[in-house]
């Protein structure tokens, strides 16, 4: 074969690969590239559609070319978004910030805190006061009961016991003397009173401030109401 | 106040440790907030810079994204804290892309990566490392060459892993926008990088 001929050959050969690609690109030039985009990226829903970006990726070279390249892209960007990218700044915020941008901080961080602590200790809180509650109750109400018991007793031995009796109900050993001058204050009202302190089961008004049964009851149901109260606010809050 | 662990139940620690501390902040404590700007930030800023190609524009977005979360506290309805940062960090980007549509005549340096780091991989040698690094340089430079809204979808699918129904309520489309965006701006990407591929294809 002589050198024209060889050469006469080749641009042949490129004439015909150059109409072939033209041939291609003219006619992937009607195809819906974005199609075959979602297909590639996996959004396509339908079943047609699925199908139509199949059949272009298989029949076309173009778009088989491009299915490929939108899968390494998708990956790049994917693959990329794996390496660290630290803020060069810290972006928290100072009081200053807070109190410029009106928000709630201001002053009322103590309070939240407080608030916070508060809420994460009130059902143990909670609990705790109710129980010493129940118990300062039973406490209370067997001394309380101990004592009505003890008071009618020492009414009963008062008439055998000429200074034992007053004494003994308010709780001073030299009652008989007061009671006589109370009498000459007060004449007959002052020996009525004498009188119903002396009546059997009757506790005077000094002897219940005095009697620490009281105080116990008083404060065991303040101490067992405030408990329940916690309990309930910790239980609806941890409702929701 | 509303409780935000009423607003949803969710078995996600993520997503109930963002909860109680923006229940936290909203009631006042500076430093609740201040830890979900130390969880969010680097995420924030990658999102961002990726947005908005100039490193301290994306830091002036993500600031400004964090004092507007701060200001909206108590008009976060419920949901991922994650999605909500996040949409008001697209917002402070697109705010920041808008002003530099404005003063055409300085426009985005080429993106300074040195902070970047490739992931951590035992078995990378140099060259591959430095491939690596020249992708990402690549892809990055592609990324700001296509439209904004085509960028942002791109990114928060790809990057951020976002579905295409939380993009749309972020960016305020459509789904079928959010999908159109993301297709046509990978189209873009292709004919942008069509001639660097087999870096990409190796």
């Amino acid at each position: 074969m002589r050198p024209d001929d060889a050469e006469d050959a080749d641009d042949a050969q490129d004439t015909a690969a150059a109409e072939a690609a033209l041939a291609v690109a003219a006619r992937h030039a009607l195809h819906d590239e974005e199609l075959v985009v979602a297909f590639a990226t996996g959004s396509l829903d339908e079943e047609n559609e699925i199908e139509r970006a199949r059949s272009l990726v298989d029949r076309c070279t173009a778009c088989r070319e491009l299915h490929a390249d939108i899968a390494v892209i998708g990956t790049a960007v994917r693959m990329d978004a794996r390496g660290t990218m630290a803020a060069p700044r810290d972006f928290r915020l100072t009081v200053e910030d807070a109190r410029r941008l009106g928000g709630p901080v201001s002053n009322h961080s103590f309070l939240a805190t407080l608030r916070r602590s508060m809420r994460s200790v009130a059902p143990q809180l909670g609990a705790s006061m109710a129980a010493i509650g129940v118990v300062g109750l039973l406490v209370g109400s067997v001394a309380l009961r101990g004592g009505a018991a003890s008071a009618p007793m020492s009414a009963q031995s008062g008439p055998s016991d000429s200074t034992g009796a007053p004494g003994a109900l308010t709780g001073a050993g030299e009652t008989g003397p007061k009671a006589s001058d109370r009498s000459a204050e007060l004449g007959p009202l002052a020996t009525d009173l004498d009188r119903e302190s002396q009546r059997p089961g009757a506790i005077d008004s000094a002897t219940v401030d005095a009697n620490p049964a009281i105080w116990l009851l008083g404060g065991s149901v303040a101490l067992l109401i405030a408990g329940i109260v916690l309990l309930v606010i910790a239980f609806r809050r941890g409702r929701t | 106040m509303e409780d935000l662990r009423a607003t949803a139940v969710t078995d996600d620690p993520v997503q109930r440790r963002d909860l109680i501390l923006l229940e936290r902040a909203r009631e006042g404590d500076l430093a609740a907030f201040n830890d979900l700007v130390v969880v969010y930030q680097d995420m924030l800023f990658a999102l961002v810079v990726r947005m908005v190609p100039d490193r301290d524009s994306a830091s002036d977005a993500v600031q400004e994204a964090f004092f507007s979360a701060y200001r909206n506290m108590a008009g976060f309805r419920g949901g991922s804290v994650k999605s909500w940062l996040s949409r008001i960090a697209i917002n402070a980007a697109m705010d920041a892309q808008r002003l530099k549509k404005r003063r055409p005549a300085d426009p985005y340096p080429e993106l300074e990566d040195d902070n970047w780091q490739p992931p951590a991989d035992a078995s990378a040698d140099p060259l591959t490392t430095a491939l690596t690094a020249e992708r990402h340089r690549t892809l990055n430079h592609a990324l700001g060459l296509i439209t904004n809204d085509q960028r942002a979808a791109i990114v928060l699918y790809d990057v951020e892993g976002f579905d295409y129904a939380e993009i749309a309520d972020m960016t305020s489309v459509s789904v079928g926008t959010v999908k159109s965006r993301i297709h046509r701006g990978r189209l873009a990407l292709r004919a942008l990088l069509l001639d660097r591929m087999d870096m990409f294809r190796g």
